[in-house]
């Protein structure tokens, strides 16, 4: 044997092939090793009993579905107090312990308040939701698309995006974000943003925006975002961030393939009507578009 | 929630990989054929009750860990006695009628041999010689260490090898 180690569990080794019948047959002599092997040789002819797989599967299918239907037809009338209770419980459950959802669809604006008087309206094909129950102890919003906010003083304020965390102690402000995209408006107090653990502060007056990996910032001088009345406003927006908006007010598709969507625009369209729209945005651009029912495709002239 | 046992593909690939395996092992631990295959049943209706409850990874080791409990708790513990196929060694038709009869009674005393093996070495070496499952799969299979299997597999071949005297 060439080491000790051989000596563990030989027998097994000498079954699994890690030993040869060479090795082998000098550890134990060849006596013992025509005994062994002729085991090993016999051992091949026995066999498990054939098993049915496809019959049994059959059954088991038969027996859960059979179950199944007996519950709907054999339902003691208790059983249906008992799965109100149910019900009512989950219900009782999802509403303490499950976020609250907002939504809005195409071309859809909504406004409410929550609890602690903060005003919160959303832009078109939005969503928000935050947890009532936690509320009272920290007030974080989840945020897809664009909203402006009127906060209530009071605990720290936090509207988490994709991008980035926004946080406020009261304030008026705007958050819109997408893919790769975030933008803060700050309109009232001061308003923090942390992208990737880098902190910036925007004080009264100021928008921040981050596009693809750049960073901008710049002034204002309204003191709500322009939306809320109706039109749209970008500065310095790369034009698919503006197509996706155009997209969301008036439910269209607008294929621009054929056009560079990175562009940088500093535009503004109204909300209300869609030809004034696409020409207030794609006319100064010089290119072409073609309506066809909700399709809008872009050309170059 | 992609790979949910829920879902009556996932849960029908368990079954594919499973079922035999499952019944081997049940047959060749516990000797009963027919419980084995009511308890494979048994445990495979139960996975489809408790699919939300089992995650993927775990739906093997559920299924082997409730059978094994059902046949402890339920039924009860016979001999395992394994078919031999009946094929002579060589189809050169040299073998002497005396010959014949000393390998029937060589195979017999194999066929006992196998069904008097301990409880946990048995299952084990025929899984491995039967079934061709490798040790790291038993291992798997069973939760054992791999080191655990080859040594059941070595006392196992010890066994059979004093059992079988020198015929």
């Amino acid at each position: 044997m060439k080491d000790n180690n051989m000596n563990n569990n030989y027998l097994a080794k000498w079954l699994n092939n890690e030993i040869t019948d060479k090795e082998f047959k000098s550890l134990i002599g060849s006596a013992e090793f025509e005994a062994y092997n002729k085991i090993k040789i016999n051992l091949e002819k026995f066999e498990a009993p054939k098993f049915d797989s496809e019959a049994m599967l059959k059954r088991i299918k038969s027996k859960t579905k059979s179950q199944e239907t007996k519950i709907i037809r054999l339902v003691p009338s208790w059983v249906f107090s008992a799965a109100a209770s149910v019900a009512l419980l989950l219900v009782a459950y999802l509403f303490v312990f499950s976020d609250t959802t907002l939504s809005t669809s195409y071309g859809q604006h909504t406004a409410f308040n929550l609890e602690d008087g903060t005003y919160i309206r959303l832009n078109a094909k939005s969503t928000l939701s935050y947890n009532k129950r936690s509320w009272a102890k920290s007030r974080v919003i989840n945020l897809i698309g664009e909203a402006y906010f009127e906060v209530t003083h009071g605990t720290t304020f936090i509207v988490k995006t994709n991008m980035g965390i926004v946080k406020v102690l009261g304030t008026h402000f705007n958050v819109k974000t997408n893919k790769n995209y975030l933008k803060v408006v700050c309109f009232e107090g001061k308003v923090e943003v942390v992208i990737n653990g880098k902190r910036t502060i925007l004080t009264k007056g100021n928008a921040f925006q981050f596009a693809k990996d750049t960073m901008s910032k710049w002034h204002i001088l309204k003191n709500k975002p322009s939306w809320v009345n109706g039109i749209n406003t970008y500065q310095n927006t790369p034009l698919f961030i503006i197509i996706n908006d155009l997209e969301s007010q008036f439910k269209i598709d607008i294929d621009a393939s054929n056009i560079d969507k990175n562009l940088l625009l500093t535009a503004s369209f109204d909300n209300n009507n869609i030809d004034i729209a696409l020409k207030s945005i794609f006319v100064p651009l010089n290119f072409n578009y073609n309506i066809k029912k909700n399709k809008v495709l872009l050309s170059k002239k | 929630m992609t790979n949910s046992v829920c879902k009556p593909a996932v849960y029908e690939s368990l079954y594919n990989k499973h079922a035999k395996d499952l019944r081997n092992y049940l047959y060749y631990k516990f000797g009963n054929l027919e419980s084995a295959e009511d308890i494979v049943q048994e445990s495979f209706i139960k996975l489809w009750q408790k699919c939300a409850d089992v995650v993927l990874e775990k739906a093997k080791s559920f299924l082997f860990t409730i059978s094994t409990n059902m046949f402890l708790n339920e039924k009860n513990h016979e001999k395992v006695v394994l078919r031999y196929k009946k094929i002579p060694q060589s189809d050169t038709n040299i073998e002497t009628p005396e010959f014949i009869l000393l390998e029937k009674e060589y195979m017999d005393k194999l066929q006992t041999t196998l069904s008097n093996l301990p409880d946990g070495q048995r299952e084990v070496f025929l899984l491995n010689r039967i079934e061709k499952k490798t040790y790291k799969e038993i291992a798997e299979l069973l939760n054992l260490s791999v080191k655990a299997v080859e040594k059941r597999m070595h006392n196992a071949l010890k066994y059979v090898r004093e059992k079988i005297g020198n015929i």
